[in-house]
C-alpha cells in the first residue's frame, strides 16, 4: 500500500453531497486529503493553479477526481473535456459521480475519456459502500503512470 | 394498231379468181396467136420459096421448049392449094406475059399490080435473087422470083431476065388461127365459170355459213350472253376458231362472275366503310382533284348542319366559309405536294357553342402516284382541350411550384407559384433549361440524375436523403423538396416536378430540434436536480440515525440542517417547474396592463429584498399599454429584479434601473444593475434551465429560463449585456405580441 496520502479533488455543487463524500472518506480505512470545489470554473482554476489555488502545497495535483456533471459556470462534461485534452492532467483518473443515469450523459462521458461513471444511489448504505469501493479501487488497487 | 379490211369471200373470191383466170387466158391466147402466126408465116415462106423455085425451073424449061401454053397452065395450076391473089409472069420490061388474071396480059405491073414495088423488082432482077417480103399488115406475102426469058419462043436468052410475081394472102389462114383460139378461150372460160360457181357454193357451205354462225355467236357473246355454245365439227381452222371462241366465252363467263363477285364485295366494303365512317364521331370527307366534295360522312351534318347530299359536288370554301377555309388552305397546299399535315382549329357548332377539332389533311394518290384529291379527317378534341385546360388550371392553382420539363431538360410549363418562388416570370422560364433554377454546383449531378430518371421513370421524391436546393433569380438558394412524376404524352416523355419551398419547414424543424434539445435538457435536469436533494435527505437520514445512536448533538443538528435545506430546495424546484410547465397555457384571462403597473407590482413583490439590500430603483420611459396574462407579464420584471438583487455582490451603492426605449422598429424594455455582472462566456448559458453561476446564491436556476420562456411567448427576444464581472448587467427584451394586442385590444 502506498504510504503517501493521495489527494482527491471533489467537484460538487451541492454542499450536502460534498459533506456526504467527505464523511465517507473520513470513515474510510484509507486516509486521504479531500479538496472540494463547487463549480466547473473553480475546478479548472484548481487544476491549473490559478488564483487562490496557486500554492502546490495547499492545492496539490489530485490523484483522483470525483466529478459531478451538473455544475454552475462550466458544465462537468466541459471540465472533463478540458482535463482529458490537457497532457499534464489527462492521466488523472476521473470518476463521474452524478445523479443522472441518462444514456446520453454516460455515452458522452466515455467519449470524453472518463475513467468511470457512477450514479449516486439514494440509500445511505449504498452511497457509503460505493464511496468505499471507489476509494479502495482507485486509491489502493488502481495503478497510474507516475 | 394495224387496220384490216374485210370482204365477202363467197362472192369476191370466185370473182377475183375468175378475173385472174380470164386475164391469164387472154394473155395466153395472145401469145399463142403470135406464135402460131409466126409459125404460119415461116411455113408459108419456106413453102413459097420451094414452090416458086420449082415453078421457075419448070417455066424456064417450058420456055426453052417453047411450050408457051403449058406455061400458062403451069401458072394457072400453081394457085391450087394456095391462097394466091395474083401470080404473074412479067418480062424484063415489066409487062405481063402470063397472069392468073388473063386481062392483065400485055399490061405493065404498075398498071395492074400496084402492090409490087418496082424498086424491089429492079433489085431482084439485077441480082437474080429470090425476094420475099410482107406487106405492112403482114397479111400478104409478095414474092419476086427472077427467071430467064426466051427471046423467041423456044429460045431463051440468058440476058433477058423476067420475073415471077406472086401475091399470096395469109388472111384466111390467120383467121382460122384466130377462130381456133377463140373457141378454145371461150370453152376454157366456160369451164372456169362453172368451177367458180362450184367454188362459190363450197365457200358458202363450209366457210361463209360457219363464219356467219360464228359472227352471230360472237355478237351474242359481245351482248353478254355467255351461254352460246358454238358447234362446228371437223378439224378445220373454223372448228378450232369455234373451240377457241367457246373457251374464250367460258373464260369471259368466269371472269364476269368473278368481277361480279368482286363488285359485290366492293359494294359490301363500301357499305361497311360508310357504316364505319358514319359511326365515327368526327366527319371524314374526300375532295377530288377539281376541289369538289365527292364524299362526306354522316358526322358532317352534326358538325356543320349540312346533309351529305347538300355537300357533294360543292367546294369546301362554299361549305365551310372563307374564314375556316383560310385556315385549311396551307394544309391543302401541303396535300397537293403529297404531304400529310395536321392542325387544330375551333369550329362553331350548329347547335351553338364551340368545338375544338384536330384536322388531318391526307393526300389521295391515283394509280400512277399522282395526287388526285385529299381526305380531311376531323377528331373532336374539345374534351381533351378542356382536360388540358383543367390540367393547366390545376397546375396553375397548385400551392407548390409545378414545373414540367421535356427529355432535353427544357422547361415547358411553369405555374405562377414557380414565378413567386424563383423570381422569374413564367415567360422567362418557358424554353429555358431547368438548370436555371438549380445552383451551379449541382448542375452536373442534376443532369446525370435527369438522364437516369428518364431511363427509369417512376413517380418518386427527388434526391432521397439529400438536401435539395433551388436558386432564386437574385442568386440566393432555396431549400426545396421535389416530387417527380413521369408523364408520357403524344409529344414525348415529360417530367412533372412539384417543388415545395421548405424554408419555413426547415426553420420550424430547427426550432423543433432546439425544443427537443431543450426538452431533453429539461428531463435530464429534472432527474438530476430533483434526485440530488433526495439523495441528500436519504443519506443524511442515515447519518442522523447513526448520530442519534451515538448521541452526537452537533452532528444531529448539522444533519437536520442539510435535510431541511434539501427539502426547501426540492419544494422551490417543484414550484418553479410547475410554473415553467404552465407557460404557453393560459392560466388567467389576458388583460390590459401598462408596463409601469407591471413593474410596480414586481417591485412590490420584491420590496423586502430591495429594502434589505438598500437598492435604489429608478423607473424611466413613457407608459405603454400591454395586453396579456397579468401574472406572466409581472413575472418578467419580478424575476429580473430578483436576479439583479441576488447578484449585486459587494456593491456599496446598489442600483437597479428599469425602463423602456421606443425605437422606430421596436420597443425595448430593460432592467439594468450595477452588480457583479456576468462573464461574457456565460451570456447564453444563464437563460438555460437550472443554470446557476454561483452555488452560494440561493435559487433553483429557473428564474431567467422562465423569463425567456415568457418573452418568447409574446414573440419577443431577450439578451444580456455586461462588461464582465464587476461591471453590472443589463437585460433587454421585447414583447411585440403584447404591444400589438395592447394597442388593438386583441387577445394573443
Amino acid at each position: 500500500m502506498n504510504g503517501n496520502p493521495i489527494t482527491i479533488l471533489l467537484v460538487e455543487d451541492d454542499p450536502a453531497h460534498a459533506e456526504i463524500v467527505q464523511r465517507n472518506l473520513e470513515n474510510a480505512r484509507v486516509a486521504n486529503q479531500l479538496n472540494w470545489v463547487a463549480d466547473g470554473q473553480e475546478a479548472l482554476d484548481y487544476l491549473h493553479r490559478i488564483g487562490k489555488y496557486h500554492d502546490p502545497a495547499s492545492s496539490p495535483t489530485p490523484g483522483l477526481i470525483l466529478l459531478d456533471l451538473r455544475l454552475p459556470k462550466i458544465d462537468g462534461m466541459e471540465v472533463l473535456g478540458a482535463i482529458k485534452s490537457d497532457t499534464k492532467l489527462s492521466l488523472i483518473p476521473v470518476v463521474i459521480m452524478t445523479t443522472s443515469a441518462a444514456e446520453t450523459d454516460i455515452a458522452r462521458a466515455y467519449e470524453n475519456r472518463a475513467n468511470s461513471y457512477v450514479v449516486k444511489p439514494l440509500d445511505l448504505g449504498k452511497f457509503a459502500a460505493l464511496l468505499d469501493v471507489i476509494g479502495y479501487y482507485w486509491l489502493v488497487w488502481n495503478k497510474c503512470p507516475q | 394498231m394495224k387496220h384490216y379490211q374485210s370482204i365477202h369471200l363467197r362472192w369476191w373470191l370466185p370473182i377475183i379468181i375468175l378475173a385472174a383466170f380470164t386475164v391469164m387466158m387472154a394473155v395466153s391466147s395472145a401469145w399463142r396467136y403470135e406464135y402460131q402466126t409466126a409459125k404460119l408465116e415461116q411455113q408459108t415462106n419456106d413453102l413459097l420459096k420451094s414452090r416458086m423455085t420449082n415453078l421457075q425451073h419448070r417455066i424456064e424449061a417450058l420456055l426453052r421448049l417453047n411450050q408457051n401454053e403449058l406455061v400458062a397452065e403451069e401458072i394457072a395450076d400453081f394457085g391450087t392449094n394456095l391462097d394466091v391473089n395474083t401470080l404473074a409472069l412479067v418480062d424484063e420490061q415489066g409487062r405481063v406475059v402470063y397472069a392468073t388474071q388473063r386481062v392483065w396480059v400485055g399490061k405493065t405491073i404498075a398498071d395492074t399490080m400496084p402492090e409490087f414495088d418496082m424498086q424491089r423488082f429492079a433489085d431482084a432482077q439485077r441480082d437474080r435473087r429470090f425476094v420475099l417480103n410482107f406487106d405492112a399488115q403482114r397479111d400478104r406475102i409478095i414474092v419476086y422470083q427472077p427467071l430467064s426469058l426466051a427471046t423467041r419462043p423456044g429460045e431463051i436468052r440468058p440476058n433477058r431476065v423476067g420475073m415471077l410475081l406472086l401475091d399470096h394472102s395469109l388472111i384466111s389462114a390467120k383467121a382460122e388461127i384466130r377462130h381456133e383460139l377463140w373457141v378454145q378461150a371461150i370453152s376454157n372460160l366456160a369451164v372456169s365459170a362453172i368451177t367458180m360457181i362450184l367454188l362459190m357454193l363450197i365457200l358458202q357451205r363450209w366457210l361463209s355459213r360457219p363464219l356467219n354462225y360464228l359472227r352471230e355467236a360472237v355478237k351474242r357473246i359481245s351482248q353478254g350472253n355467255f351461254k352460246t355454245e358454238i358447234a362446228i365439227s371437223g378439224s378445220g381452222e373454223l372448228a378450232e376458231l369455234g373451240a377457241a371462241v367457246n373457251k374464250m366465252q367460258a373464260d369471259l363467263a368466269n371472269a364476269r362472275s368473278q368481277s361480279l363477285s368482286s363488285i359485290q364485295m366492293l359494294r359490301a366494303r363500301e357499305r361497311e366503310l360508310k357504316k364505319i365512317t358514319d359511326a365515327l364521331p368526327g366527319p371524314i370527307s374526300r375532295v377530288d382533284e377539281t376541289g369538289r366534295y365527292i364524299f362526306v360522312s354522316a358526322a358532317y351534318q352534326r358538325w356543320f348542319g349540312l346533309r351529305p347530299e347538300e355537300v357533294i359536288g360543292k367546294s369546301p370554301r362554299d361549305m365551310l366559309g372563307a374564314e375556316l377555309h383560310a385556315l385549311l388552305e396551307p394544309h391543302l397546299k401541303l396535300a397537293h405536294a403529297g404531304e400529310q399535315s395536321t392542325f387544330e382549329v375551333t369550329i362553331a357548332n350548329p347547335a351553338g357553342g364551340m368545338r375544338d377539332a384536330m384536322v388531318t389533311v391526307l393526300p389521295d394518290f391515283d394509280s400512277e402516284g399522282m395526287v388526285c384529291g385529299y381526305y380531311t379527317i376531323c377528331v373532336d378534341i374539345t374534351e381533351r382541350k378542356r382536360a388540358e385546360e383543367r390540367f393547366r388550371c390545376a397546375v396553375e392553382a397548385a400551392p407548390n411550384a409545378m414545373i414540367m420539363v421535356d427529355a432535353h431538360s427544357i422547361i415547358t410549363l411553369a405555374n405562377a407559384r414557380t414565378s413567386t418562388m424563383f423570381g422569374y416570370t413564367q415567360d422567362e422560364l418557358i424554353g429555358q433549361p431547368i438548370n436555371l433554377l438549380i445552383p451551379r454546383s449541382y448542375h452536373t449531378a442534376h443532369s446525370a440524375h435527369t438522364r437516369e430518371f428518364f431511363n427509369h421513370a417512376t413517380g418518386r421524391p427527388m434526391g432521397l436523403g439529400r438536401d435539395l436546393h433551388g436558386q432564386h433569380k437574385d442568386g440566393h438558394e432555396i431549400p426545396v423538396e421535389v416530387g417527380l412524376n413521369p408523364l408520357q404524352t403524344n409529344e414525348g416523355r415529360f417530367v412533372i416536378a412539384s417543388v415545395l419551398d421548405i424554408t419555413e419547414r426547415k426553420l420550424a424543424m430547427e426550432k423543433m430540434q432546439e425544443k427537443n434539445a431543450e426538452l431533453e435538457r429539461y428531463a435530464h435536469m429534472v432527474s438530476h436536480d430533483l434526485k440530488s436533494p433526495l439523495v441528500t435527505i436519504k443519506t443524511f437520514l442515515g447519518y442522523l440515525k447513526e448520530d442519534m445512536a451515538k448521541g452526537d448533538q452537533v452532528r444531529i443538528e448539522k444533519d437536520m440542517d442539510f435535510m431541511a435545506k434539501a427539502a426547501d430546495k426540492m419544494g422551490q424546484l417543484l414550484d418553479e417547474l410547475l410554473e415553467m410547465s404552465r407557460i404557453g397555457r393560459i392560466v388567467s384571462m389576458p388583460v390590459h396592463i401598462t408596463w409601469r403597473d407591471a413593474v410596480q407590482e414586481a417591485l412590490n413583490i420584491n420590496a423586502g429584498t430591495i429594502a434589505q439590500r438598500g437598492v435604489a430603483v429608478t423607473v424611466d420611459g413613457a407608459d405603454i399599454s400591454l395586453f396579456g396574462e397579468r401574472p406572466r407579464l409581472v413575472q418578467i420584471w419580478q424575476n429580473l429584479i430578483d436576479n439583479a438583487v441576488k447578484f449585486l455582490g459587494d456593491q456599496p451603492a446598489p442600483q437597479i434601473r428599469i425602463g423602456v426605449e421606443q425605437g422606430e422598429r421596436s420597443t425595448v424594455f430593460y432592467v439594468c444593475d450595477n452588480g457583479i455582472g456576468v462573464d461574457t462566456r456565460y451570456h447564453d448559458k444563464i437563460f438555460g434551465m437550472f443554470e446557476k453561476l454561483d452555488v452560494k446564491v440561493p435559487g433553483s436556476g429557473l428564474g431567467l429560463a422562465l423569463v425567456k420562456r415568457i418573452v418568447q411567448l409574446y414573440r419577443g427576444e431577450i439578451s444580456i449585456t455586461s462588461q464582465g464581472v464587476g461591471h453590472g448587467a443589463c437585460f433587454r427584451f421585447t414583447l411585440p405580441e403584447a404591444l400589438k394586442n395592447g394597442k388593438t385590444g386583441e387577445s394573443p
